[in-house]
């Protein structure tokens, strides 16, 4: 599977940054303008991780419009032209989100980072400073999505357990793996670092499908290693 | 019954004015639904006929008085620009008697010429920037001014009662002339308008001794202070609404107080929101007479007895049926709102923070509402209650509140809309912004809502597909547009391909106006909406992988439309130039903030907006705007004389 969906990762990337810029390939018209307008509202499909994962259609979609769309390449618009006007809101509502979005307090001590898990149609943000250990942060987010959650390794004992080594061992049995991106963009398992130290590099939260965690696991260590 | 069955009778032979004056007769009764024959007897007597053919010419008129009764029962301006194209004589009737004048798009017609043709105008509508500056797709300086308008109507319709105006540049320089020139001046309507400050609402407030109207809909106001608000007459007015919500600074307590004390007409009252709470009841007081109410912030922390005296000002409310505002509502505040609620018609929370479930405390009470405008924080389950208690619903609109990403989880999925939809029998317009969508949902939706004259969703994840299916969301939107009959209006999103339109172009035959973004493949999809939608006037479009063919092939179909905006699209410079050419009453204007040094004819365009015109390429555009001259030497002329 990982072999088929890596041809298109390239295409399917959507990137933050300017067209052209980074790869040297650009992305079909429509999907530059999309990846443009993306703002970190609209992260769902954003991550190339996600769309290897449960979402084929995402694929199947981005191969047929490179086949129909023409093979002109409009001339590079400016990044300013397209990144406005989605969601079609007018700039007086847009205020009333903005405002709303501002936490009541503490905004500077608190550091949310947005969760995902693969197949939930939502994104959930914690904050991590809320919690003092792994074991915390696991049973909020085993509440979180236990609605989704069909694991073998139910509720109660909390889906997820960070702490041991034998994770590692066991990830391939359970259903959903923590992952996370940290500072330098790269994704590492839970659990592997102390906690504070977790907590300052955590970027953002991923609940994988046990299947796709393989491979993950040793990075983290070395990293943890060359920093020290 | 005798003066018309004589007539029929007698001039048997002369079909003309038989028909002339059956379909005379066919208005009236089409406006009064049964042929009433005291009326006709109550009209100036027709003159005598005798058998003479000679005397029943081709071109006899009737009596202009005649006409002008019952042209006088005309209202709607459709049916009046039908009526003005029978003949010339009816054209001229219908044109000395309009009063209610209505120009959608400020640059499809000269002014002058709407000034000279109807002398008795009152009343002057306009529209200026296409529908997409709303979210700032078009850039600043395009143009919609107000002024040459003004300036028109102020030199030669002095009598002008009313004007209304939508996405116009108006200065304090229109608002000053407004104020000088028009002596019976009742109404001024400002919506999504930009250029003026709050001097030139000053002087308006001034001038104009029998002000009735002044509302200021979301416009951005160059806003110098709260003293205009003092500015009107220190004797009684004649206000009847007042909408300042839009404005952010303080205006004076003492002026507000004093300005509604003298104010015994006020009907509508829509205060910004620096007005704060604790002087709400004050406020109220004053105007227990109020039919609509905006109020300001509604946050402060208030003592139990001041909570008390607004309750009690707020319940004696006993018109009031229309209720918006309240920013920053606070759960514990809302109780103080339920003696409103069961006459309530009309209730906008779309600036109310408040989450579920307090809202539904609210929601449960309000079973007159026809329409409610919320954030997506009601979630599923508020409307659910929407769907058992609302039974007279109307209009639902659900705005993003960008909270479902955010550290609160907000629940609102398709499941919302479709309870609405089970359960409001009336509901026919709705704009709902969601996050994902089914295609099982929208086929629900519309097997219940066959009504819906309005249907505007706004999946804000582009290229959505059906979240459980991973189909695109053709088949949803076919259903809509199969079941109901009667859609004026429709924004599509998600994912979408050209099936999706073709299903619209062979159904949506009552459709005037479509809003589309990131979807279809090719030019297919346009094609099938210019050749499909027979009622179609308004087309915006935006982000969609396609342009040259569909356009050129469907040219024709665009002097039917009113406008029609492109955006980021693949649309070729040699493609705008070659429809401008084809078509000679379209402007084709071409809108770069970035052009190229060279254009060759396969070089695409930023935008596009395209508009049926009387009055050739307008002589304001700025720099980035070019109209493609009609004649294929020049190629390109950028008339811009300011």
């Amino acid at each position: 599977m990982m072999g088929t969906v890596e041809l298109n990762l390239r295409e399917t990337e959507l990137c933050l940054g300017l067209p052209g810029g980074e790869t040297g390939a650009p992305v079909t018209g429509t999907k530059r303008g999309f990846s443009e307008t993306v703002d970190l509202k609209l992260n769902l499909n954003n991550e190339p991780e996600i769309n290897e994962g449960s979402k084929p259609h995402d694929v199947v979609t981005s191969v047929s419009k490179e086949k129909s769309s023409s093979p002109k390449d409009p001339a590079k618009p400016p990044a300013k032209a397209q990144v406005v006007g989605w969601p079609p809101v007018r700039s007086y509502r847009k205020n009333v989100m903005g405002s709303y979005q501002k936490p009541s307090g503490g905004t500077e001590t608190a550091a949310f980072v947005k969760v995902s898990m693969d197949g939930a149609p939502y994104l959930r943000k914690v904050d991590l400073k809320m919690y003092k250990s792994y074991d915390e942060l696991s049973n909020a987010l085993s509440n979180m999505f236990s609605s989704f959650t069909m694991g073998k390794y139910g509720g109660e004992e909390g889906m997820i357990d960070f702490m041991n080594e034998r994770n590692m061992a066991l990830v391939t049995t359970w259903d959903y793996v923590p992952s996370y991106e940290d500072k330098d963009g790269d994704w590492m398992l839970v659990g592997d670092v102390p906690w504070p130290m977790f907590v300052d590099t955590c970027k953002r939260l991923r609940l994988m499908k046990g299947s796709d965690a393989i491979g993950l696991a040793p990075r983290a260590m070395e990293k943890c290693k060359s920093r020290a | 019954m005798g003066a018309s069955s004589t007539l029929l009778m007698v001039s048997h032979g002369h079909c003309l004015l038989c028909l002339l004056f059956s379909v005379v007769r066919f208005i009236y009764i089409k406006t009064f639904n049964s042929f009433d024959s005291f009326r006709i007897k109550s009209l100036p007597s027709l003159p005598s006929l005798s058998l003479s053919p000679s005397l029943v010419l081709m071109d006899r008129r009737f009596p202009f008085k005649v006409l002008e009764h019952i042209f006088s029962f005309v209202d709607s301006n459709e049916d009046r620009n039908s009526v003005s194209l029978v003949c010339k004589s009816w054209f001229e009737t219908e044109r000395r008697t309009r009063k209610r004048v209505f120009v959608g798009n400020c640059y499809a017609v000269s002014p002058l010429k709407v000034a000279r043709r109807f002398p008795k105008m009152r009343s002057l509508t306009l529209k200026g920037k296409p529908h997409f500056a709303d979210y700032n797709l078009v850039p600043d300086g395009w143009g919609g001014y107000a002024w040459p308008w003004i300036e028109a109507m102020a030199a030669r319709r002095p009598f002008l009662e009313e004007i209304r105006l939508k996405r116009m540049v108006v200065t304090d320089e229109c608002l000053e002339k407004i104020a000088a020139s028009f002596r019976d001046f009742k109404t001024l309507v400002l919506t999504s308008c930009e250029g003026f400050s709050t001097d030139g609402i000053a002087a308006i407030a001034s001038t104009c001794r029998k002000l009735r109207d002044l509302e200021l809909r979301e416009c951005i106001v160059d806003d110098l202070g709260g003293d205009w608000l003092s500015y009107f007459p220190e004797t009684s007015t004649s206000l009847v609404s007042l909408d300042f919500s839009c404005l952010d600074s303080e205006v004076k307590l003492s002026d507000l107080e004093r300005l509604l004390s003298r104010s015994p007409n006020l009907k509508s009252l829509k205060l910004n929101r620096s007005v704060t709470l604790d002087v709400l009841e004050s406020l109220l007081r004053r105007a227990p007479q109020l039919v609509e109410l905006g109020t300001g912030s509604f946050s402060d922390e208030l003592d139990p007895e001041e909570i008390a005296k607004l309750t009690k000002a707020l319940s004696e409310l006993k018109q009031l049926k229309s209720l918006s505002g309240l920013w920053d509502l606070l759960p514990e505040y809302i109780p103080l709102l339920y003696s409103l609620c069961p006459r309530l018609t009309s209730l906008n929370l779309s600036y109310a923070t408040v989450q579920m479930p307090d809202l539904i405390d609210l929601l449960s009470r309000c079973s007159k509402l026809q329409k409610l405008w919320v954030m997506d924080l009601i979630e599923d389950k508020g409307l659910k209650t929407v769907a058992l208690c609302c039974k007279e619903l109307r209009e639902l609109r659900v705005f993003p509140s960008g909270a479902d990403l955010d550290e609160t989880d907000v629940t609102l999925t398709e499941q919302g809309l479709v309870s609405v939809s089970e359960g409001c029998p009336k509901l026919e317009s709705v704009l709902y912004f969601c996050v994902q969508f089914t295609n099982a949902a929208l086929v629900s939706i519309a097997k219940n809502r066959p009504n819906f004259r309005c249907f505007r969703l706004c999946v804000m994840e582009p290229f959505a597909p059906d979240y459980r299916t991973q189909q695109p969301l053709d088949e949803g939107f076919k259903a809509i547009v199969e079941r109901c009959k009667d859609l004026r209006r429709l924004s599509v999103s998600g994912l979408l391909t050209d099936k999706a339109f073709e299903y619209i172009g062979v159904h949506a035959k009552k459709l005037r106006m479509l809003s589309i973004a990131f979807a279809g493949d090719s030019d297919l999809m346009l094609h099938h909406l210019l050749s499909g939608c027979q009622s179609l006037k308004k087309l915006e479009i935006r982000d969609c992988p396609f342009g040259d063919t569909a356009l050129l092939e469907n040219a024709a179909k665009l002097e039917t439309m009113r406008s029609l905006w492109m955006s980021s699209c693949f649309v070729s410079f040699g493609a705008c130039k070659q429809l401008s050419q084809k078509m000679p009453r379209l402007n084709v204007e071409v809108i770069d903030e970035h052009p190229p040094k060279t254009r060759p004819d396969s070089s695409p365009v930023e935008r596009i907006y395209i508009y049926r015109t009387v009055a050739g390429p307008r002589l304001d555009t700025p720099e980035f705007v070019w109209t493609i001259h009609k004649s294929p030497e020049v190629g390109v002329s950028r008339l811009s004389i300011r």
